[in-house]
């Protein structure tokens, strides 16, 4: 079924590169890995959540007392008991806009009100029904457009204080325009006298829906407070994030806040900003400190997180050889009804939507828009899917326009070592020819598309995206060399899936010279763990792989420096191999687990610390963006059903640049994954709003791709350095935007017809073969 | 909400535990045997992350009544191990192939792929593919699952 593709793979000694088994294998296929689900605290009490069922309205009066005197209810918490001093009423990573529970006024439908807690989760159902909530509706926005309209009322009356120091890549201009929340600009070179210069110039807008990022593990949380402190079991996929705001929420310092992470069953980025535990936190201030837990029925994570939905309008001026000469992007992105982490993920997808290509005048303007939907966060791709679906929509509209080959135009126009990118950053370590030309192969793009049967047409499409990483960022690594030789990963990143603890462990092993079957990376507990940003960005093999390497650096000083004094010789004559150090010219190797028991060390420790820097201009968009390039290719071949509009994948290749891979298998699984979503947002994925419910709230409703979705002919291309030491990229990311856009242009080649918003259901497709046809 | 008192079997152990007729199996296994593999992921019988097998059939623990278990024989993800401790032959494949990536879904998947070679020992990839439809990896690790259930198949044929 599959082509696992990977050329060149240099052989390279120790565990980096190597298909190690899974870190916690036989745990995770005996069921025994352990997820936040799993927790549970003596005496803990159940919370269950009521929510708006109006999309915008002002709350007239909350009766909770009937729920209140339900046997086996410990308390009702509602927007009242937050004029208390002991709690802060909102919260927010950026603007803390959020009331834990809404106070006089709803902003989206599943809009949490109040919170029941009780014994036992069905009594809290139960109860639940019984609070009587009075509304008064008011006008609501369901899109940015309408948000934008001259004559709409502002859904927030005021932004609350920002965090500028937290977030130290934040370019914040929110206009002084209702509902826009922040403003992200590019204006590099001279954009109209580009289009001046052009010989034509294209426009188009495209859309992409609100998603779901459907991890099967919903969220869940069980908050504690006694003593002076709180704790917190999270499905939270960066703890530290979860630990800053509990920590504002309850108004105490962060270091009285302790969250310990499991496993996690898939976060896709949906759980990387805390969105259920300051209302867990909340809800056991509300009990006293008794421990309070609360999981989400999934049907409650459609109004908890989503992707933006985006509207994305594009002028590109080319010449007629198919140079790109100027592009101007309006993005208009849906926050939904609170910032959460928008005035960021706007930057990033707006700095994104020039795509890998060179273009010389630039004028982006991309906005945040507050809506009366559920509020949007950041979602595997980061904003690069929604722009990269409209410019690689684009180029191919241009190449068809022009007569020229998709690929040859990508050709003249991808970014090239010592270019600029959108911000002005020179660009090297860039591998698109080698990207291009690699999955054009794998599909067997050379010569023509074989023949379909009766009533259908096959297509070929091919795109190339660009996404950067959360810059500057820290991560912070903690080695321990114990007593028996064995070593301990001490890190803050969490295990989504992603294959952290076996990369991390690989490379632990690698850089301190201890056998990979010795090395244990720990799961994050923030009282014990050292701070690390985020689990997040495709960020942690490379941030939190370079701080491990520094600290095992640290490490293997130590371990040298100890041998010495044991052995009386200078420490330059103490040579390190794996799993134990010998004087330089000596046969006999003292294992370490000897040097720890002789020396009576107990253990070693050694710590490292991995910074990258960076800065955009809040006027221009210019400056450094970002500290690593993810490039991602994709190209496929598709099969359209004439008489039905049904699309059907038959061959599709994934590309990435992984510089050097730590773990083939895990690298592929990654990619794979990408292909998975981007599938889905492709063809079918959609969180379908009407009048500002969620019409399809539940996974029989919401599709995710199956087993029946996946192409049989799939090929994954990971290009690495030839020499074996290139840097390592992350790959979490780096593929899915480009699914979809080379989907849709296979649709195009097939049939001649765009579909400009996603995803591409049949009705669209037959719709858009029909207005051909009127 | 009336309570009843059952009988059944879970990896072939015998249980009589009292239950509402609210309580569905995942929830008498999860609460009351602390059998944690099977999870829930959509509550709608969509997703098979709870995937149990009664009388050897795969089974949405999610959907099934706790009642409706009654005389019934239950295996989970736990009851797969040999006495020893030992993998049974599906999970091996699955670690050897690194056929997850989150794993939420893997218990379910394994169980889906036991029912599977039960009734099918040399199921062509088509026909694995369609059997397995009904359970859903968001992470998206297919390739991988596909390589471990033909693996594990070729590996039971041979144990015969």
């Amino acid at each position: 079924m599959s082509v696992l593709d990977r050329p060149a793979a240099p052989v390279r000694p120790g565990a980096v590169g190597q298909r190690v088994p899974a870190a916690d294998a036989r745990e995770r296929v005996s069921g025994r890995a352990q997820f936040a689900i799993d927790a549970a605290v003596p005496g803990m009490l159940h919370g269950k959540i009521l929510r708006a069922p109006a999309p915008h309205a002002v709350i007239k009066a909350v009766d909770a007392s009937r729920a209140e005197r339900v046997r086996g209810v410990r308390a009702v918490l509602v927007g009242s008991d937050l004029e208390d001093d002991g709690i802060a009423s909102h919260y927010g990573p950026i603007f803390p806009d959020r009331p834990l529970v809404a106070i006089d006024r709803v902003r989206y439908a599943g809009e949490p009100v109040a919170v029941v807690i009780a014994d036992d989760p069905d009594i809290a159902v139960e109860a639940r029904s019984l609070i009587a909530v009075d509304y008064e509706p008011l006008p609501a926005y369901f899109d940015p457009e309408s948000a934008l309209a001259a004559d709409a009322a502002a859904i927030h009356d005021d932004l609350g204080e920002r965090d500028f120091v937290t977030y130290p890549d934040l370019v914040l201009a929110p206009d002084a325009v209702a509902n826009v929340l922040n403003h992200f600009k590019i204006r590099r070179g001279d954009v109209e006298a580009g289009f001046a210069r052009s010989d034509q110039v294209f426009e188009g807008t495209y859309r992409t829906p609100a998603l779901q990022h459907a991890s099967l593990e919903a969220h869940v949380a069980i908050c504690r407070i006694a003593g002076d402190g709180a704790t917190v079991w999270s499905s939270a996929s960066s703890p530290f994030t979860v630990r800053f705001q509990v920590a504002e929420t309850l108004r105490i310092p962060q270091s009285r806040v302790r969250v310990i992470a499991a496993n996690i069953g898939g976060a896709f980025g949906g759980k990387t900003y805390p969105r259920l535990e300051p209302l867990v936190a909340a809800a056991s201030w509300r009990v006293g400190g008794r421990p309070v837990r609360i999981e989400l029925e999934r049907a409650e994570e459609f109004s908890t997180i989503s992707r933006h939905a985006a509207v994305v309008r594009l002028q590109t001026g080319v010449l007629r050889d198919g140079m790109l000469v100027a592009r101007k992007a309006t993005v208009l992105w849906s926050a939904g009804a609170y910032a959460d982490i928008s005035p960021r993920l706007i930057k990033n997808g707006g700095y994104a939507s020039i795509g890998p290509y060179r273009i010389d005048d630039v004028w982006v303007d991309s906005y945040a828009v507050y809506t009366n939907v559920t509020p949007a966060g950041g979602f595997r791709g980061y904003g690069v899917p929604q722009v990269a679906w409209a410019y690689e929509s684009q180029l191919d509209e241009i190449a068809a326009a022009l007569g020229l080959d998709p690929l040859d135009l990508r050709r003249r126009n991808f970014l090239r070592d010592g270019d600029r990118f959108s911000t002005g950053q020179v660009l090297d370590d860039l591998h698109y020819e080698e990207l291009l030309d690699g999955v054009a192969e794998r599909i067997g793009w050379i010569g023509d598309v074989s023949p379909a049967q009766g009533g259908r047409v096959r297509g070929r499409g091919i795109a190339l995206t660009a996404k950067g990483t959360v810059t500057p960022s820290t991560s912070t690594a903690t080695l321990r060399l114990n007593g028996d030789g064995s070593l301990s990963v001490i890190a803050g990143t969490t295990e989504i899936g992603q294959g952290a603890r076996t990369s991390l462990a690989q490379l632990a092993a690698d850089a301190a010279q201890v056998s990979f079957e010795r090395v244990r990376p720990v799961h994050p507990d923030t009282e014990l763990t050292p701070w690390d940003q985020t689990t997040s960005s495709s960020r942690s093999t490379m941030s939190m792989g370079g701080a491990v390497a520094e600290a095992a650096e640290e490490l293997r000083h130590e371990i040298a420096e100890l041998a010495s004094r044991l052995l009386g010789v200078p420490v330059a004559e103490i040579e390190a191999v794996t799993d134990g150090v010998r004087v330089r010219g000596e046969s006999d190797v003292l294992s370490l687990a000897e040097l720890m028991r002789r020396s009576g060390a107990g253990n070693l420790l050694a710590s490292g610390t991995h910074r990258t820097q960076g800065k955009l201009d809040a006027e221009t968009g210019q400056g450094v963006a970002t500290s690593a390039l993810f490039q991602g290719a994709c190209a496929a071949e598709v099969e359209v059903d004439l008489e039905t509009g049904r699309v059907e994948v038959l061959r599709l290749a994934a590309g990435a640049h992984a510089g050097r891979v730590v773990h083939p298998t895990f690298a592929e699984l990654q990619t794979e994954g990408n292909v998975a979503f981007g599938l889905g947002q492709a063809l079918f994925e959609e969180m379908i709003v009407t009048d500002g419910q969620v019409r399809n709230a539940s996974l029989a409703d919401y599709m995710i791709a199956s087993f029946d979705d996946l192409p049989r002919d799939l090929a994954v291309l990971l290009i690495e350095a030839a020499d074996g030491q290139g840097r390592v990229y992350g790959l979490g990311e780096s593929t899915v935007p480009a699914i979809a856009p080379a989907i849709g242009n296979a649709v195009f080649d097939a049939c001649g017809v765009h579909v400009r918003s996603l995803p591409i259901t049949p009705e669209k497709v037959l719709r858009e073969l029909r207005g051909r046809e009127e | 909400m009336t309570t009843g008192q059952i009988e059944l079997t879970v990896n072939g152990e015998p249980h009589a535990l009292d239950v509402s007729s609210t309580d569905t199996l995942l929830a008498v296994l999860r609460r009351d045997l602390a059998l944690l593999g099977a999870r829930e992921g959509c509550g709608v019988g969509m997703c098979g992350a709870c995937t149990v097998l009664v009388d050897g059939l795969p089974v949405s623990g999610c959907l099934m009544p706790a009642l409706a278990a009654a005389g019934r024989s239950v295996t989970t993800v736990e009851g797969l191990e040999g006495p020893d401790g030992e993998l049974h032959p599906i999970q091996q494949a699955y670690v050897e192939h690194t056929a997850f990536q989150c794993s939420y879904c893997t218990p379910g998947f394994v169980l889906s792929t036991k029912a599977l070679l039960d009734g099918n020992p040399d199921p062509t990839e088509d026909e694995a593919r369609a059997y397995l439809a009904g359970n859903l990896c968001r992470c998206g690790s297919y390739v991988k699952i596909l390589d471990a259930v033909m693996d594990a198949a070729a590996r039971l044929r041979a144990s015969g």
